[in-house]
């Protein structure tokens, strides 16, 4: 016996914890409940049904949910009253009220009125999921007509949180409307990043494709200062009081000498910096962005001795 | 997009390597591999063997001479055809490769100067 006694006043405990949220649900439950009611006998159904979900959600009774069923019943909410009509029959049934039979009523006479919304997709995709008002429809109920409110829907195709197709549709009181969406072609036309390719993630190619672009940039820089080396000495070399005839006093002739070796140095730095600009450019291009990039256009000038590249486009 | 990032890649590796070529021709000194220096051509000559040190000696009249005096030099050197070692001593003689002191040879004593014409006696010009 004695074993029992923490276990037990545990959950005493969790109940006298746990009680005062309760008690204050209930009675935010109650003011809404209150409220709704209210604008139903002004006849503002509108902002009267938002307040009977909201009480309902609080506190799940067959009162408010009944009261929720007629308002929506009011707003044309076909397909939402007669969800609810329904959930009050089977609610009413568990709790053995007697108000089952008058909720199965109006369920009833809303079926003939019940916009049917029904998605034809010939074959499932492992990678692409189907919303209605973004809610996710499971792939059971392809081809199956589900009931919907009256007026605008928005079916989407998603991968992940990218919306790869959306359609609006427009249904009526009861009337089905068919939507056909291929899967298979949408996949297609939309293929999934190449980044499985690489071994790095995403944001390291994009951060190596950076970090490598900068460098063969800065060696492109440090090429051109060689290369104004060279320039100097090589008009050093070629003045008359160095060289004459291709012969050429001592000084002159190690003139010349240096700018071919600045001219030597620049031009490997500078092969050196263009190959790094291009791979580090490739690397950020080849990187998959997570939303869709507008186009990128890569262009590329070469002076000799120097070159550069310009990206435009989101990267 | 990985295969347009290529070809990026392959069209910038190409264009780097064909200006390789060029690179040291544009920045660099064309014909330096046709190019001599004087000095060392007429220190490689039979008629100048006599000379000790005959670079340095030389380098360093050059390295103290003027520029007009240099470029006149290399003027003449040029049209006498001095880099022909029959020549060679044509070219020695005059400034800046002439002495007016330390000599070897008559012919490095500069041949026009305040004292007119010099002769090397007992290593000076004199």
């Amino acid at each position: 016996m004695k074993r029992w006694l923490p276990l037990a006043a545990a959950i005493v405990a969790a109940a006298a914890l746990s009680a005062p949220a309760r008690a204050d649900d209930n009675a935010a439950a109650e003011a809404l409940f209150q409220q709704a009611r209210t604008l139903t006998e002004q006849q503002r159904y509108g902002e009267a049904c938002p307040k009977f979900a909201a009480s309902y959600k609080l506190d799940k009774t067959l009162g408010t949910l009944l009261n929720l069923a007629d308002c929506e019943e009011h707003i044309d909410h076909v397909a939402s009253a007669w969800a609810h009509w329904g959930e009050a029959v089977e609610l009413a049934q568990r709790t053995g009220d007697k108000r089952d039979a008058f909720a199965a009523t109006h369920r009833d006479a809303l079926v003939k009125r019940l916009p049917m919304l029904r998605l034809d997709i010939p074959a499932a995709s492992a990678a692409l999921d189907v919303y209605r008002d973004g809610v996710k429809i499971d792939s059971a109920a392809y081809g199956v007509p589900l009931p919907s409110d009256p007026g605008a829907h928005v079916v989407s195709v998603r991968r992940g949180a990218e919306a790869l197709v959306e359609k609006r549709v427009f249904v009526k009181e009861g009337e089905t409307f068919a939507l056909a969406l291929d899967l298979v072609a949408i996949e297609k036309a939309a293929p999934p990043p190449e980044a499985a390719a690489y071994n790095l993630p995403p944001s390291g190619l994009r951060t190596g494709g950076f970090v490598i672009g900068t460098v063969g940039i800065a060696a492109l820089l440090v090429a051109g200062g060689f290369e104004i080396g060279a320039i100097v000495n090589k008009s050093a070399a070629n003045e008359p009081d160095s060289c004459v005839n291709k012969h050429c006093t001592p000084e002159g002739f190690a003139t010349a000498g240096r700018a071919n070796d600045f001219a030597t140095v620049g031009q490997w730095v500078g092969i050196g910096g263009i190959v790094m600009a291009a791979v580090g450019v490739s690397l950020v291009i080849a990187s998959p962005s997570r939303r869709a990039a507008p186009p990128v256009s890569v262009s590329g000038w070469l002076l000799p001795g120097s070159g550069g590249l310009s990206v435009r486009g989101a990267l | 997009m990985r295969s347009r990032g290529a070809l990026a890649l392959l069209a910038f590796v190409a264009v780097a390597f064909v200006a390789q070529a060029s690179c040291v021709n544009v920045f660099g000194v064309k014909d330096k591999e046709d190019r001599d220096d004087v000095v060392d051509e007429m220190c490689g000559c039979v008629q100048l063997q006599l000379l000790d040190d005959c670079e340095k000696r030389l380098g360093e009249r050059f390295a103290n001479a003027t520029s007009a005096s240099r470029e006149d030099w290399l003027d003449r050197y040029s049209k006498n055809g001095c880099a022909s070692c029959m020549n060679v001593l044509e070219c020695l003689s005059v400034t800046p490769t002439c002495s007016v002191g330390r000599c070897t040879l008559d012919e490095e004593c500069c041949q026009v100067s305040d004292a007119g014409v010099l002769r090397c006696s007992d290593g000076s010009c004199k």
